[in-house]
């Protein structure tokens, strides 16, 4: 049965075993039995990790353990680095905020999922900024249950009409200020309780009672399926408005 | 299969939909004085015109083509618009056409797929 530290001092190791061994306090002394079973380091230093860290660090350190790594840190300068990397994440954040925010409109065929490279510590590794891709979700369409929905978007429209313009008077000065205010509350409105993926149009009419006639009229070209539209009116003594919600699913 | 569309191809073009929606507004109600019975015709012809002719340019878009038609009688109007899309792609125009007796607003909005 032979001892997994005389192994390791035997063989050398990959760099990369050294600051894990420093960094997470492990002691390779303590191996069970059935470390034994393979006199490779690669496979004795994977079973320690699984039998003491839990899953998480095990696909972490079995990876690493495969996989060729560029020169890491001097074990010394370790507390240094983390220490630095520290202060590097907040000065930088601007950076990792930017690279989490940043999608490709048309991900290729092999976009893979990527996320900031994380040390064994748990610290995030500076990055330099970079463009992160998702991967294909394949869909082509919005779920069922998913849909614009234009009963129920009319009917928030129309309490917001109400409510909004209940008592107003029509004025030329302030009409203008009235159409925009009322527009972003109602497309703010919609976008909170709108589902992903739909891009909303806000449409607005406001105008004076007064004895003339209007009509309003709109054609629109889209997928019927996905796309829709909901409308409300209001009136009053002195003033109309029409509010009309626009909702067009996004591929 | 990659799209080498050129940028021209792929945004919203504000000056070709603003002619398109001028020729469209005149060709439909050019000379005619306001009548409450043929209101209905003119907005859907000119609606339908604005369509047409925007999906002749074959650009990859979605369309939604507004038109109000509000007789003149001295009463204030206000339009608003508010959209949550894509900046760099998609784009919206509104032209505001009169004659002696009405007043026809007609807004394009145009967001890519």
């Amino acid at each position: 049965m032979p001892d997994s530290t005389s192994s390791t001092a035997k063989t050398p190791l990959h760099p990369m075993f050294e600051k894990v061994i420093l960094e997470t306090g492990l002691q390779l002394k303590m191996t069970t039995h059935h470390a034994s079973l393979s006199h490779d380091p690669v496979d004795q230093f994977g079973e320690t990790l699984r039998s003491e860290q839990g899953v998480q660090l095990k696909s972490r350190g079995a990876k690493d353990l495969r996989k060729p790594r560029p020169p890491p840190l001097v074990v010394k300068g370790a507390e240094l680095s983390r220490r630095n990397s520290m202060l590097s994440v907040n000065l930088s954040s601007p950076f990792l905020r930017r690279e989490s925010l940043t999608i490709t409109k048309h991900p290729s065929p092999g976009a893979w999922v990527h996320s900031s490279r994380l040390s064994f510590s748990g610290l995030p590794i500076h990055q330099p900024p970079r463009e992160i891709r998702l991967e294909n979700t394949y869909k082509t369409g919005p779920d069922d249950s998913c849909r614009f929905d234009a009963n129920h978007i009319q009917q928030i429209l129309q309490s917001t009409l109400d409510g909004f313009l209940g008592d107003a008077l029509y004025s030329a000065a302030a009409g203008g200020q009235l159409s925009r205010t009322l527009s972003e509350r109602l497309r703010s409105q919609i976008r909170d309780i709108s589902l992903p993926r739909y891009k909303l149009i806000s449409f607005v009419v406001v105008g004076q009672c007064s004895n003339h006639d209007l009509q309003v009229a709109s054609r629109c070209l889209w997928d019927t399926q996905t796309d829709s539209s909901a409308v409300a009116v209001f009136q009053n003594s002195s003033l109309f408005a029409v509010a009309i919600i626009y909702g067009v699913y996004f591929e | 299969m990659d799209d080498f569309q050129t940028a021209e191809e792929t945004t919203f073009v504000v000056d070709e939909v603003s002619s398109i929606i001028k020729e469209s507004v005149d060709a439909a109600i050019g000379g005619s004085t306001y009548q409450h019975s043929r209101v209905n015709q003119w907005s859907s012809s000119v609606v339908e015109n604005c369509l047409g002719q925007l999906t002749k340019l074959g650009k990859p878009f979605k369309y939604i083509v507004t038109c109000i038609i509000m007789q003149k009688n001295g009463a204030g109007l206000q339009t608003a618009t508010s959209c949550f899309w894509d900046n760099t792609t998609d784009g919206s125009c509104t032209v505001r056409w009169e004659n002696k007796s009405m007043y026809c607003i007609v807004s394009v909005f145009g967001l890519a797929i």
